[in-house]
């Protein structure tokens, strides 16, 4: 069935008119588009999702002091909708008192971005004024384990022994010296879930070694890698997840705070609708060439 | 405007600037574009070679050899250096051994991910679409729609036979007619984010560095 | 394993034996490598089919093994543990691999005095000072005395004491340092680190990764056109999800109530249901089809039935 104009001069026409429009002059309107609602600080409610509600639920259910896996594997290239996940993230998981090991496998300087982006959680959710040997302490309460390549028999060894397989923390100490790791058996007996903040496919590897082995995964991923993980939420093989900066900004609703998530979320707004506006722009012609079928017909 | 005095400040005009300098591509191609770029993928390279050295090699290699005595690890050396033979016509059979055996761990595991992660998801696609007792009735058409769209789109990728007889050319057209609604799905998340990570960068520009949005 | 096999304890005392152990390991193996190169070309491809074989095998075996009775890993499981930290340190060198491509390509540009090798000189620049900024960080804590054992007389010279090396306040008093300074100074290395580190490469690669979003808008009014039905439905539920995902399109619909029947019918949840019920099926469906590609492909790669670039060629 084909939609196309029955009229191709008038077609052609816009298509050119369209194809002589300065790119530069749209680029210059998602500018103006996007910056005027973040600069009036236009702020709408946003309704938290299933997903998202599954993955606050599921941190929630967690008991005090139990250990949870942080697989944080971004770089900068996303920084906009894993950092802001990535700090609500370790806000819920330090006002439940719980213990996390951060290891990335995606990039070799996300361990030193899920460093500061735990700094800016700690300071939020603790304040300036927090005593040094008040939770949560390094090697206590957390470690950051670093990068390391990612492989699946690695990911087997992990599975097994995350001791041996992790070895040293980022800064090149020893696991071992750690009382975090005190009665750390193997992975599946000793954390109780495995949050994967990602950029990147690891999440297939967590799913088929560690998920199988009846450790609950959630899921922070990038927007554009949302839509292919559904099939695994609807199996449970992922309990939750936050879907790039609008799943950040959720969570922050569900945790009662506003922060660059949902402030940034105003852009979006009027961003998506520079697009639409966009869209229908170029296929203006296309649409005239329907109707004016439709009253031919 | 942030001020340059202070070292946070320096750093941000510094961050400022080079933002600028890969956003003027967007205007049109020039040097400063040109050397932003450059400096980008130096920085990434130097950090590269930091991370795995401070990361892997120093925890995992290095250190079991000097603190534990343990010198087998130094073997592992040399299948790290066989791969450098790539290049070399006369002893490539030597990448060759490394790649084709880390290929082999990879493919014998095949076995332990696929189960861990099809099984479920075979499980789980026998879905009821009759449910005798109470039972929302929106349930069942779920069900309904998610068996329809899966056996069509497997029958638009089944190759084995030609689609010849009508009910199956229908059942595979419908399947791509599904498989539409869901790129049409997947390209709207990519706006999302793509617009995300431009809109973090106007958040830095504009909050950190000109104090237009407050924050 | 290595550990049963030996007793390290006395290599980690005798530092020379060690590295002796240790370069004579390395001597051996390139031994064995150098008998191989005069092996027939046959005979180094059953070679590699044998390793490849074994290398899947391994594995393979380790999964289909039951474990013992009392839950306890089989014997195949125990022993693999090592392979995955092996793998680790032989992938990490071939990191290095690609890092050595660039530095040689961006090197010859120099040398060459090819067109544009002034950009080559800011890569050089930028990879020489993020290298050094961080090594010069770290260094002190790898090689460096325990900071438990260090005393004015090993205290390093302060060009390689950088400001944290030493971050217990006790123990800079002790050791006559003066406190860590607040204010910023280029010449400690974690500062010109953070100054490279936080003020450019993220902003750097950040920014990059961004240009995309100027990318996407002018491919939207350029090349989205709705030129059949198909491409009408696929705009539709993209529009809808758009709406669906933006405050301002959930603003749309926020009339309706949150419970209920009707609730289907606010946008987003509207265009949750499309991403879970159609999306999600569409998504299994491809990702069966995925799996079984995957799983074919292994085989073939175990038994070394591929063919093409790097299967089956001639070494």
């Amino acid at each position: 069935m084909a939609l196309t104009n029955s009229r191709p001069g008038m077609m052609q026409n816009w298509e050119q008119f369209i194809s002589r429009i300065d790119r530069r002059y749209i680029y210059l309107g998602l500018l103006v588009f996007t910056i005027l609602p973040l600069v009036a600080g236009l702020g709408l409610p946003i309704y938290a999702t299933p997903p998202v509600i599954n993955f606050h639920r599921s941190i929630e259910a967690l008991p005090q002091d139990q250990l949870v896996l942080v697989s944080s594997n971004w770089d900068a290239g996303t920084y906009a909708e894993n950092e802001p996940q990535t700090i609500a993230i370790f806000r819920h998981l330090m006002r439940r008192r719980l213990k996390f090991v951060v290891m990335s496998v995606g990039s070799p300087n996300a361990p030193q971005l899920t460093q500061n982006a735990l700094e800016v959680a700690i300071l939020q959710e603790f304040g300036p004024e927090r005593p040094a040997d008040a939770y949560p302490i390094y090697g206590r309460d957390y470690v950051n384990t670093g990068y390391k390549v990612r492989n699946t028999p690695w990911i087997r060894s992990l599975v097994r022994d995350p001791i041996a397989a992790l070895q040293a923390d980022w800064k090149g100490r020893q696991l071992r010296q750690y009382p975090l790791f005190a009665g750390v058996t193997t992975l599946p007996r000793s954390f109780s879930m495995l949050i994967d903040i990602t950029a990147s496919a690891t999440t297939p590897a967590w799913i088929a070694l560690i998920g199988s082995e009846r450790v609950d995964i959630s899921l922070a991923c990038t927007a554009v890698m949302a839509p292919e993980q559904y099939p695994y939420l609807a199996t449970r093989q992922l309990t939750g997840m936050l879907t790039g900066m609008r799943g950040a900004a959720e969570y922050e609703d569900l945790l009662d705070f506003r922060g660059r998530a949902s402030r940034m979320m105003a852009g979006q707004s009027f961003a998506h609708l520079y697009l639409f506006v966009l869209i229908i722009f170029g296929n203006l012609a296309i649409i005239r060439g329907w109707f004016a079928r439709r009253r031919t017909a | 405007m942030e001020a340059l005095t202070s070292p946070q400040g320096i750093m941000i005009w510094m961050g400022a600037l080079a933002t600028l300098a890969l956003y003027s591509i967007l205007y049109r191609e020039n040097p400063i574009y040109r050397v932003a770029e450059h400096a980008f993928l130096g920085l990434a390279t130097g950090y590269g070679l930091y991370a795995i050295w401070a990361q892997i090699l120093f925890p995992k290699w290095y250190q079991p050899m000097r603190d534990a005595g343990q010198w087998p690890w130094a073997m592992a050396l040399v299948p790290g250096l066989m791969y450098y033979t790539i290049y070399s016509r006369r002893l490539n059979w030597m990448s060759r051994v490394v790649m084709m055996t880390m290929m082999g761990f990879e493919a014998g595991l095949i076995f332990r991910t696929w189960a861990g992660t099809y099984m479920r998801q075979i499980a789980d696609s026998f879905r009821p679409i009759f449910t005798a007792g109470f039972a929302p009735p929106f349930i069942q058409f779920d069900n309904l729609i998610f068996m329809v769209t899966l056996l069509c789109v497997f029958l638009y990728f089944f190759f084995s036979f030609e689609h010849r007889a009508r009910p199956v050319a229908r059942a595979a057209s419908l399947g791509r007619w599904l498989m539409m609604i869901a790129f049409g799905a997947m390209f709207g998340s990519t706006v999302m984010a793509r617009m995300s990570l431009f809109i973090g960068r106007l958040w830095f520009l504009f909050t950190d560095w000109i104090h237009l949005i407050r924050a | 394993m290595p550990r049963s096999l030996f007793n390290f304890d006395w290599f980690a005392r005798n530092d020379g034996a060690m590295w002796t152990a240790a370069v004579l390991s390395i001597l051996a193996c390139l031994a064995v490598l150098a008998v191989i190169h005069f092996v027939p070309r046959q005979g180094k491809r059953w070679m590699i089919v044998a390793l490849t074989f074994i290398a899947g095998a391994v594995y393979a075996l380790e999964y289909f093994w039951p474990e013992t009775p009392a839950g306890e890993p089989n014997p195949i499981t125990t022993g693999t543990d090592i392979i995955g930290n092996v793998l680790q340190i032989v992938a990490a060198f071939t990191f290095l691999l690609g890092i050595y491509n660039l530095v040689h390509i961006h090197f010859n540009n120099i040398r060459r005095t090819r067109a544009n090798w002034g950009y080559s000189v800011v890569f050089f620049a930028a990879f020489i000072g993020m290298a050094v900024a961080a090594f010069w960080r770290d260094w002190y804590q790898w090689f460096g005395p325990e900071p438990g054992a260090l005393t004015l007389a090993n205290l390093p010279p302060p060009f390689i004491l950088d400001r944290n090396t030493i971050d217990d306040p006790s123990l800079r008093a002790q050791l006559g340092l003066p406190p860590i300074p607040d204010t910023f100074n280029p010449l400690y290395a974690s500062d010109l680190y953070t100054f490279l580190f936080r003020g450019l490469y993220v902003n750097l690669e950040a920014t990059m990764f961004s240009i995309l979003a100027f990318y996407i808008v002018s491919a939207a009014y350029r090349a989205f056109r709705i030129r059949n039905a198909e491409a009408a439905l696929m705009m539709i539920t993209a529009i809808i999800l758009m709406a669906g995902q933006v405050p301002l399109g959930m603003a749309l619909t926020n009339w309706i109530p949150q419970e209920g029947v009707v609730s289907g019918l606010r946008i987003e949840n509207f265009s949750y249901w499309v991403l879970n019920v159609i999306n999600g099926s569409v998504q299994r469906a491809i990702d069966f089809g995925l799996g079984l590609g995957a799983l074919a492909m292994s085989l073939r790669i175990w038994l070394s039935l591929e063919r093409g670039t790097y299967f089956g060629q001639e070494v």
